[in-house]
């Protein structure tokens, strides 16, 4: 019997809590004046010299701004916003993206399944924002939010995970559709309307409000465990059924990694996929850590300091792919 | 095989639609195919996913407007309030809305901020077990809890 780590399935665990400073418009309907006072007046609390760094949107640089989305700090919503700003601190665990949807969307995320812990680096922050100035709350609807559907908690916690096996078995449509009746939530890859490439999806829970922030997180733990629990299944399952064709398919992924010259994001995304699938069934003596660092390190912003044409991008995404496959 | 659009590419979209069982076939190259939209991701808007059409508002819904300017009628286009006020502005007509996008739940049980006033998270706490206890029809209980509503509501 082989043994399957479950951080192989769960990349990692985020939480987020929506917060808005009371007696101010909300981000939609901020003037200039006011979106800069909320900038000021969050980083100032969150200093240079306690490891904390701040990105205005409007100083940094497209390409910089996409490579924040691609590590998941920061939302293409507000990369998009020239009033936007992010605070993070050094290890890069604790995100609080400033005139987003929200005054403040403080966001903690961790590898593995660790939402209490994810949840505790939030609080922190909120509490020290919280302490300087109060935020809009509601006795019967608690935090209030520009959109209603994060009233409450504002809390969304997540995780992603690597459904590779469930993919192959063709269980993972019906599965998701099924746990989105257990107010859960299932997105792509960079959260909100996108897609899942890779296999890699989003979990997260629905509903704000009426719940408290611990039942939340744990009725969510549970339903992930469950998930990686069927994926661990049928990862087992592939792998005593059809072993030939598994390793044919691991195999294939890692050649054509190694040898192409020009691949798009989502064929490299499938073939990382792939060969992730193969290193956590001991198919492919390869050091997991490093194929998670391709799946960030191949996405289009993390290629070049300079912005690449289309058949750039993809020459580059091959020659990383080919270097660091080739080294191992 | 050739774009459609500009015939000049290798076509890489190839999008095959049935509609009242005829087939229709479109290939389109990388370029083409984003100019087309193909690549931009629609999202339903909020009202179409609240199915908030549905709900004829009514007349005086629509004129009525917070101190930060929004109305219903432009928060029903985008999703989204203008600012905490508009939660007490049009609380009736939110109400039902908050609750169906939040699962039916409408009253939060989580953290507060140690500004918000604890009697009022009592009284809170109270009213819900109130309506907890009068749909499993224990009165008892209820005339228990509500006697405490009062005497709380007598202190402030």
């Amino acid at each position: 019997m082989i043994s399957i780590q479950l951080e192989h399935i769960i990349l990692s665990c985020r939480v987020r809590l929506a917060r808005n400073f009371k007696d101010r418009p909300f981000v939609n309907r901020q003037t200039e004046e006011q979106a800069t006072a909320i900038l000021q007046d969050t980083s100032k609390l969150f200093p240079e010299n306690d490891g904390y760094s701040f990105l205005p949107m409007a100083r940094l640089a497209p390409l910089e701004r996409a490579s924040l989305v691609e590590s998941h700090l920061c939302s293409t919503e507000l990369i998009a916003s020239s009033q936007g700003g992010v605070i993070l601190n050094r290890p890069r665990t604790l995100s609080i993206m400033l005139n987003e949807e929200d005054h403040l969307r403080i966001q903690g995320i961790l590898p593995g399944l660790d939402l209490q812990k994810a949840y505790a680096l939030c609080r922190e922050a909120e509490e020290t924002i919280g302490a300087a100035f109060p935020y809009a709350f509601d006795s019967q609807y608690g935090y209030l939010t520009a959109c209603p559907t994060n009233l409450g908690t504002g809390m969304r916690a997540s995780a992603m995970l690597h459904l590779a096996g469930l993919a192959l078995t063709g269980q993972v449509e019906s599965l998701l559709a099924r746990i989105t009746k257990l107010g859960v939530a299932v997105r792509g890859f960079y959260g909100e309307g996108s897609t899942a490439p890779g296999h890699i999806y989003q979990i997260s829970n629905q509903y704000s409000l009426g719940v408290q922030e611990n039942e939340l997180m744990d009725a969510l733990s549970a339903v992930i465990s469950q998930l990686a629990m069927q994926e661990i299944r049928a990862r087992a399952l592939l792998l005593s059924t059809h072993p030939l064709e598994l390793e044919d398919m691991v195999g294939r992924a890692l050649g054509i990694c190694r040898y192409a010259r020009k691949m798009d994001l989502s064929e490299a995304m499938q073939e990382l996929s792939a060969i992730k699938l193969g290193v956590s069934l001991g198919l492919l003596p390869l050091p997991m850590e490093e194929i998670d660092g391709l799946i960030v390190a191949c996405q289009g912003a993390q290629l070049s300091s300079t912005p690449l044409s289309e058949d750039e991008e993809c020459a580059a995404r091959a020659t990383r792919l080919r270097e660091t496959l080739g080294k191992l | 095989m050739l774009c459609d659009s500009c015939k000049q590419n290798e076509a890489v979209i190839h999008r095959i639609a049935v509609v009242n069982g005829k087939k229709s076939e479109r290939h389109l190259c990388a370029q083409c195919a984003k100019n087309a939209g193909f690549y931009s991701i629609k999202l339903p808007s909020f009202a179409e996913l609240m199915d908030l059409s549905a709900a004829e508002p009514a007349e005086q819904e629509n004129t009525q407007a917070c101190e930060c300017g929004m109305t219903l009628a432009r928060f029903r286009e985008t999703g989204l309030l203008g600012c905490p006020k508009c939660y007490e502005t049009f609380r009736d007509a939110l109400a039902p809305i908050i609750e169906r996008s939040q699962g039916g739940r409408s009253r939060h049980m989580g953290t507060r901020p140690p500004y918000a006033s604890p009697a009022q998270a009592d009284r809170d706490r109270l009213k819900e077990a109130l309506k907890a206890a009068v749909e499993k029809e224990d009165y008892e209980q209820a005339a228990r809890l509500r006697d405490q509503i009062r005497a709380l509501e007598a202190d402030q």
